[in-house]
């Protein structure tokens, strides 16, 4: 149980509910991953999973009463700043180099 | 102080119902990413769906990692990458080509991973349910001796101590990730296309 101190109040929340919340969020990133062609909206369905894996985190901390999750929560947050940066790099090339961003386009290593 | 006991059942009723409509909201818009064809609005629900989940990380009473996420996330990536499918697509056609043609494989994939998972999370929480007695539903609430600790304070001695190593790192890697994405996406010379690039 995730307790939560609101004003004197103590209110408190399942794990389970954030960990579902974390589940699904993730299966939709990896279902984004598979279904789109355009590269950007495949780079969403990545900040979708890290975005589940970033909660995921901060619940099992919060229910051990550590902080570490939040650090690893950080981490996550810095990290998908620097992926969406150089990922946006290479969708921007691709785009100037094809003139499309439609992952399955490029195709120049293909015998 | 004061308020220690008021406990009512109907602070209760409007905490779970503001934690039942910031975890649907967060679910549809995350839905929502995956199958709009327009990626425009995909791009849209996904600022819904990160600042959904800045939502959720106030009530996992990580104030400061919610507000990072609005700021950092919310602000910063998604504004990245709504600049990304903007220059990207060429006016007036906003969808890509094919936008979900492989919408099968695409929720075959959900399933599969969405399956194992659940089938785990539903486990742990029969398992626990043996032995903690305080455990009886998923979205009860109960009375509970919270020892929130100062959460900001926590986090920062944290950060400039045990993971002041992983810290400058992280940072070291943003500042390089930051400037060689620059570099790559700087406008050159010639744009003539892969075509006048191989030949």
């Amino acid at each position: 149980m995730i307790a939560m101190q609101v004003g004197g109040l103590n209110l408190e929340v399942s794990t389970n509910a954030f960990l579902l919340l974390s589940v699904l969020l993730f299966s939709l990133g990896v279902g984004a991953i598979v279904a789109r062609r355009n590269a950007v909206a495949i780079l969403m369905g990545v900040e979708l999973m890290l975005n589940a894996s970033a909660i995921n985190f901060v619940s099992f901390g919060a229910r051990g009463g550590s902080i570490d999750g939040q650090i690893f929560g950080v981490f996550i947050i810095i990290l998908a700043a620097a992926e969406a940066a150089v990922g946006l790099a290479i969708v921007l090339n691709l785009f100037a180099l094809f003139k499309t961003i439609d992952v399955d386009q490029p195709n120049l290593l293909k015998g | 102080m004061l308020l220690a006991e008021a406990n009512t059942p109907v602070t209760d009723w409007i905490y779970t119902l503001v934690f039942m409509a910031v975890f649907v909201t967060t679910l549809m818009a995350g839905l929502w990413v995956v199958i709009a064809r327009d990626v425009i609005r995909a791009g849209v629900s996904l600022f819904i769906c990160l600042s959904g989940v800045a939502g959720i990380y106030f009530f996992l009473n990580a104030q400061f990692l919610a507000v990072v996420q609005i700021m950092v996330y919310v602000g910063g990536t998604t504004v990245l990458i709504l600049f990304g499918v903007m220059l990207t697509n060429r006016a007036p056609v906003l969808t890509s080509r094919r936008a979900t043609d492989r919408t099968l494989a695409g929720w075959l994939a959900t399933v599969i991973v969405a399956a194992p998972l659940f089938v785990i999370l539903v486990g742990r929480d029969l398992m626990e349910k043996k032995d903690v007695k305080t455990a009886n539903g998923w979205f009860t609430m109960k009375e509970a001796a919270a020892q929130a600790p100062i959460n900001t304070v926590a986090l920062g001695d944290a950060l400039l101590t045990s993971y002041i190593l992983p810290f400058e790192i992280a940072s070291l890697v943003l500042l390089v990730a930051l400037v060689g994405s620059a570099y790559l996406a700087r406008r050159r010379e010639d744009e003539s296309g892969i075509e006048g690039r191989l030949s």
